[in-house]
């Protein structure tokens, strides 16, 4: 109570200080004359008498600051006063206020944007209700070495489990062909069972979710629009329920439209028109087709991952009663595998985004350290300021406050400034970031961010301004108020600090840089790697013809082959290849296959092998290496000839001892016919550059036409100049065939890089950065120590060293603290790659080459910048350096 | 000052407040003079230690404060004790009294194990 009544009477202090200043004045000049008065009556000398009151009454002026501090709020009225001053002190030293600011917006703009990112993929919970209840469930079939989850064992685990409160599940998402709503176009469609949204909570924004009897077999078409499928094709039609689409050439009935800013709960899928998943109610497995699903389930309350894939793994070992001979083999050491949803959906891409994290904050530190130094630098040529102040009553906790009030001004402007600088980084993440990244949510600058920005600031503003202010504050009152050379006296710590701090930002540096150097190196050796085919003057095209419509494999071929012709007649044109999957795209077959002489393997152990159906021009259109026989010719294309090219790898792998040429294999189940091998060409890496390449065959395609064709165009010039009219002719065979995935074969090679190197681009711009602030602040130190020794220096030349033994002074302990600060780096940068190594292709994270290279770039930049001060010190007059005393 | 100012602090506030309910309103001079004869010169009072006592008083309402003239006739500023401080000071004194009494149990030779 006393104290808040205190505190009040402070806060009316706050007003009329002027005359507070004055009465406590004649107050104490009261007191001293009273105390002169009795001393002279006690007969002491008049002179004496006022030397002896002022001597025992001790400083006047620190007890009227002492005074001042106890009265009103002084915590307000000083830090008013200190940002007062320190707004003057900063704007007399607009250059080092501008860089401090500079290089703080851009290390805390740097880290908002990664953190933004971070926070969306990371943080942020998934846009569901509960979301952690929400399970991803899979099987791991060590057998297949894949993940897969029949619909039976899904059926099983729905109807059986009690530790769900439901399972919901969808399949692998198909491309579909849209047609009667302005151009055909293929879209993406996922079917999900009618519960899929219920368990994720999200309601549609218009109409309603699936009903159970539509999600059954023989169910009514029914489908559900994205918010994006309805606004472009269907101009946000408020009516559209009830409407029908034309998919693949059936009828659809329209129930409703998802909201804007539903994404579906997988990374790999993002449909613009969601389908019923129409399932057999019962566990059926003796069903002709078993469809693969993919589940997500709703855990009850208090259930653990642990309870919940106990269960699951239980009741799929249960199950294996009902299923045929041959599936029990291939479930061998079947895994059930319960993840929680976020995990699985960012499991993958946590570390990439934490190296980012802490590569960015790395270089934040540094830019705070080298702004410490600036700060020390500035304070100590303060240091007269500073004693006066302490003489006339500043407390140490004063100055302290007064110092670092001025930092957190910097740190402020700073912040303000980067979050200027984060918004700008946030658009270009947007723009630039791999779809894993962008797939889970939007990259905002939310509550969450913003508070990570107001956090970074302070926690700089403590990093740069609470070394040099500790330092600053407790100033040696009577030498620096002597006559003569403030600071090169009593500085010989400081020399020591700032050079700890030279060092350690070195250190930080060389860490950032050999991040950021092995990322460039395993980069350029990905950009490097010879995918077996050339990209060059490649169009790309595809197009997929509805089963209903082109239900004959005649009709296919022919449409086909009325498309080669017309694009390999027209100008410019090349060659023209045509595949069921082009490099760096998913395989669209894989089958099971026997080798003719070798004992038949039991069902569910036969080896499997990528099928690629192709055209004769194929190979030499994407100029894969032909090694042994032929390539397919004109005469392969009638259907009944069998003719089968491998690759390499597969020749290596399953014919190690002997020629493949004229051997027989054939694909599919044991009563299929054989086909003849005729050539083994080069290996491809299919699945991206990174991946080496797996056994893999080609077949002619004229066998069996795919629905869904690539088309490479070889040209003689831009091949994106040819997009147009490639598309025309295949429009022009059949109107409503859509064209889909226009693109060159560089840009889909550019692609499937795009996640290296974004972070290789921003590992690069941090480890640039943080090299130029190490250096900046190597130079600032020791151009700082040159200033202060001008006067030894002088003296010294003056006695005879020679401009040789200067420099040489100045770059020792450059040299110095570079090699201390490299050695660090060194190490702890040997201690952290590690953590590098998912992201790294072909080399190792300790690699050599690139920790010489960093040691090397570093110290030659630092070198330079010791020289600079150094050939400064050589001129030094003595004449001059002495008068300037 | 340096280590000892807490404790002082609260003692010569204490001594102040005692000051003034004996001698009636005082100024500072008065107080310091008066405090360092009760001591018998042990205790020094300098402005350092005074004047920030005399205004935490007066900002906690135990004392208050106005402008009168002295004996000699020189204008000084009187503090004397309200009723709150009073009550303080009975509160205060009892609270020393009860401290220096256990103290003294402590110190006194021979008794602790009584």
């Amino acid at each position: 109570m006393r104290r808040v009544r205190g505190w009040l009477f402070r806060l009316g202090e706050l007003f009329g200080k002027e005359q507070r200043e004055r009465e406590l004045a004649a107050e104490m000049e009261s007191h001293l004359q009273m105390h002169i008065e009795d001393n002279l009556r006690a007969g002491i000398a008049p002179e004496q008498a006022r030397r002896e009151a002022l001597m025992k009454l001790g400083g006047i002026e620190q007890t009227k600051e002492m005074i001042r501090e106890r009265r009103g709020l002084p915590m307000i009225e000083v830090f008013l006063q200190d940002l007062h001053f320190g707004a003057r002190m900063l704007r007399k030293n607009p250059g080092f206020s501008a860089i401090a600011v500079m290089t703080l917006a851009l290390g805390i703009g740097a880290n908002t944007a990664i953190f933004s990112v971070v926070n969306t993929v990371l943080v942020r919970p998934l846009p569901y209700r509960d979301p952690g209840k929400l399970v991803w469930v899979d099987e791991y079939w060590p057998r297949m070495n894949d993940n897969m989850v029949p619909n039976p064992d899904y059926t099983n685990w729905n109807l059986h489990n009690h530790h769900f409160e439901e399972m919901a599940a969808y399949d692998g998402g198909s491309q579909v062909n849209l047609t009667g709503a302005g151009e055909p176009e293929r879209i993406e469609s996922v079917s999900v069972t009618a519960n899929l949204l219920h368990v994720l909570g999200v309601k549609p924004s218009l109409g309603r979710s699936f009903l159970t009897e539509e999600a059954q077999l023989g169910g009514r078409r029914v489908a559900l629009l994205s918010y994006g499928l309805w606004k472009r094709k269907f101009g946000g039609d408020p009516n559209i329920s009830g409407k029908a689409v034309t998919l693949n050439k059936e009828s659809y009935t329209v129930i409703g439209v998802m909201p804007p800013d539903f994404r579906f709960p997988d990374r790999r899928a993002n449909p613009q028109i969601l389908l019923a998943f129409q399932l057999p109610p019962k566990v059926d497995w003796t069903a002709k087709s078993l469809a693969l699903t993919r589940v997500i389930g709703r855990v009850k309350p208090g259930v653990t991952l642990a309870q919940a894939n106990a269960e699951l793994a239980a009741l799929s070992q249960q199950t294996n009663a009902d299923i045929p001979a041959m599936f029990i083999h291939m479930r061998d050491g079947l895994q059930v595998h319960v993840t929680g949803l976020h995990e699985k959906l960012v499991g993958d891409v946590r570390p990439t985004l934490l190296i980012l994290l802490a590569a960015v904050a790395f270089v934040l530190l540094i830019g705070c350290v080298n702004i410490a130094n600036v700060q020390l630098a500035r304070t100590a040529s303060r240091q007269k300021e500073l004693a006066v102040r302490a003489a006339i009553g500043a407390g140490r906790g004063r100055l302290l406050r007064q110092l670092l009030t001025e930092g957190a001004l910097i740190a402020a402007s700073g912040g303000v400034a980067g979050l200027l600088v984060a918004a700008g980084g946030v658009r270009l993440l947007r723009a630039y970031a791999p779809t894993s990244f962008l797939q889970i949510g939007p990259i905002t600058i939310d509550t969450w961010v913003l508070f990570f920005a107001f956090g970074i600031t302070c926690l700089t503003a403590m990093v740069f301004g609470t070394v040099p202010a500790l330092r600053a504050s407790k100033p040696d009152v009577i030498a620096n108020l002597k006559e003569g050379r403030v600071v090169s006296e009593g500085g010989y710590g400081q020399h020591r600090l700032r050079s700890v701090l030279v060092i350690s930002e070195l250190a930080l540096a060389v860490v950032v840089l050999v991040a950021s150097g092995l990322l460039i190196r395993s980069f350029l050796r990905l950009s490097n790697v010879d995918p077996g085919f050339d990209s060059n003057n490649l169009l790309t095209v595809s197009t997929a013809l509805p089963e209903t419509k082109y239900v004959a494999p005649a009709q296919r071929r022919a449409f086909f082959e009325e498309v080669l012709q017309r694009v390999s007649k027209l100008p410019g044109v090349r060659c023209v290849a045509l595949t069921s999957s082009l490099p760096l795209t998913n395989y669209a077959q894989i089958d099971v296959f026997a080798i003719e002489g070798e004992p038949n393997k039991p069902a569910g152990t036969r080896p499997m092998t990528p099928v690629e159906h192709v055209n004769p021009g194929y190979f030499r259109t994407l100029r894969i290496a032909l090694l042994e026989g032929r390539v397919f010719d004109d005469t392969d294309s009638r259907p009944e000839t069998r003719v089968v090219i491998l690759n390499k790898v597969f020749a290596q792998r399953f014919f190690p001892n002997d020629d493949p040429i004229g051997k027989r294999i054939r694909f599919g189940p044991t009563e299929s016919p054989w086909s003849t091998i005729v050539g083994v060409v080069g290996n491809v890496r299919h699945t991206g550059p990174d991946r080496e390449a797996e056994p893999q065959v080609y077949v002619p395609y004229a066998g069996n036409p795919p629905s869904t064709a690539m088309l490479a165009v070889r040209t003689d010039s831009d091949p994106r100049n040819l997009a147009a009219v490639v598309r025309d002719q295949v429009t022009a065979v059949d109107t409503e065939q859509p064209v889909f995935g226009v693109s060159t074969m560089e840009q889909r090679v550019l692609d499937s890089l795009s996640g290296p190197r974004f972070n290789t681009t921003l590992l690069g711009f941090f480890g640039f950065v943080a090299l130029v602030l190490a250096v900046g602040g190597v130079y600032g130190v020791v151009a700082y120590f040159v200033a202060l020794r001008t006067h030894e220096f002088g003296i010294r030349v003056a006695l005879g060293a020679s401009q040789r033994n200067v420099v040489g002074m100045v770059m020792t302990q450059g040299i110095a603290m570079t090699a201390a600060g490299l050695g660090l780096g060194l190490g702890g940068a040997f201690a952290l790659t590690r953590y590098l190594s998912t992201l790294l292709y072909g080399i190792r994270p300790t690699d050599p080459i690139t920790f010489a290279g960093v040691a090397l770039i570093l110290a030659g930049a630092a070198l330079l910048a010791c020289y600079i001060p150094a050939l400064h010190a050589m001129r030094i007059d003595p004449m001059v350096a002495l008068r300037c005393e | 000052m340096g280590e000892r100012a807490d404790v002082w602090q609260g003692t010569l506030a204490l001594m102040v407040l005692k000051t003034l309910q004996a001698l009636g309103p005082l100024h500072g001079y008065g107080s310091a003079r008066r405090i360092e004869q009760t001591s018998g010169q042990l205790l020094a009072v300098n402005y350092g230690t005074l004047y920030p006592a005399l205004l935490k008083l007066e900002q906690e309402g135990y004392s208050s404060s106005e402008w009168g003239t002295s004996d000699n006739n020189r204008k000084a500023k009187y503090y004397k004790l309200t009723r709150a401080g009073r009550k303080q000071l009975d509160k205060e004194a009892r609270e020393w009294e009860q401290t220096t009494e256990i103290l003294a149990r402590f110190l006194a030779p021979g008794k602790e194990s009584a």
